[in-house]
């Protein structure tokens, strides 16, 4: 994540691991000793107004030694004080109630707020909704909110960014892609099967 | 064309994560005091950030990171 933010919309940013005994670690923007909150990183900008993104992830290592994502969120914010969220895309492994993968977006939308008041949800403002984005396996990477803010020339992108964000980016996605055929193998194979290949068996697979 | 489906195997750690990037706490007293400055700082109490994260919903980005330590190191 470090080479890649530097590579493409930002200078000198750091992303560290915390890590303990018991399993879990986190990964997060502008960690360090002493200071494991960490923090929002500032992005290049033509503009006099401050952009940030603050990335952070939740990692365990599933039954089966994969290193598994519990939680992640990249959020966008702006202004001096790092304090105005935009939006952020945040995923919750077994969450409950809406989407695991899903976009909030800080806003107001009389309209929205409207409807949600008939409904008995007067508080509630659009940064409340959880705007499903994809699901487990084929969630936005971070690579597409890097691309998204250049595109929208929110950033000021290095050379070759575009190139960058896409080589990473298919690394991602082949990720994903061999975690979703390792959960629906019989998907992969039928898939196979219509490409014309042959499906031989390992011995080692008919157990479990 | 035949193709095996081999059993899965644990990926190797990532490049990325060499030490330079790694902070590995042995005292989790240390990392107790982290969490309770970074929630002293943020102008909170644990019981308001364990309220937050019960509603689902953070009212500041620091606030999440910190309930993730807490969730995480079990601290």
């Amino acid at each position: 994540m470090t080479t890649l933010l530097n590579s493409t919309v930002a200078d000198g940013a750091t992303v560290r691991t915390m890590a303990a005994a018991g399993g879990y670690s986190i990964v997060g923007t502008d960690a360090r000793r002493r200071r494991a909150d960490g923090g929002p990183i500032r992005l290049r900008t033509s503009g006099a107004t401050g952009l940030w993104i603050d990335l952070g992830a939740l990692l365990f290592e599933d039954e089966t030694g994969y290193l598994t994502v519990q939680k992640s969120t990249w959020s966008v914010l702006s202004g001096p004080g790092r304090d105005g969220t935009i939006l952020h895309y945040d995923y919750e492994r077994d969450k409950e109630g809406y989407p695991e993968a899903h976009l909030q977006v800080v806003g107001r939308l009389p309209g929205l707020e409207a409807c949600l008041e008939a409904v008995g949800r007067k508080r509630s403002r659009m940064q409340h909704l959880h705007l499903p984005v994809g699901g487990r396996r084929f969630r936005p990477a971070l690579e597409d909110v890097i691309e998204f803010l250049i595109d929208e020339r929110l950033v000021e992108a290095k050379p070759n960014s575009k190139q960058t964000l896409e080589r990473s980016r298919t690394a991602y996605q082949d990720i994903q892609l061999l975690a979703a055929i390792r959960r629906r193998p019989d998907k992969a194979i039928e898939g196979l099967l219509d490409l014309g290949y042959k499906i031989q068996e390992s011995v080692t697979n008919r157990v479990g | 064309m035949t193709t095996t489906i081999p059993t899965p195997r644990p990926p190797s750690i990532d490049a990325d994560d060499s030490d330079e990037y790694l902070i590995w706490y042995d005292d989790k007293a240390e990392l107790a005091a982290e969490i309770e400055a970074a929630i002293v700082r943020l102008g909170l109490t644990r019981e308001e950030v364990a309220r937050q994260a019960a509603e689902g919903h953070f009212e500041d980005w620091r606030a999440r990171r910190i309930w993730w330590m807490i969730e995480a190191f079990g601290v």
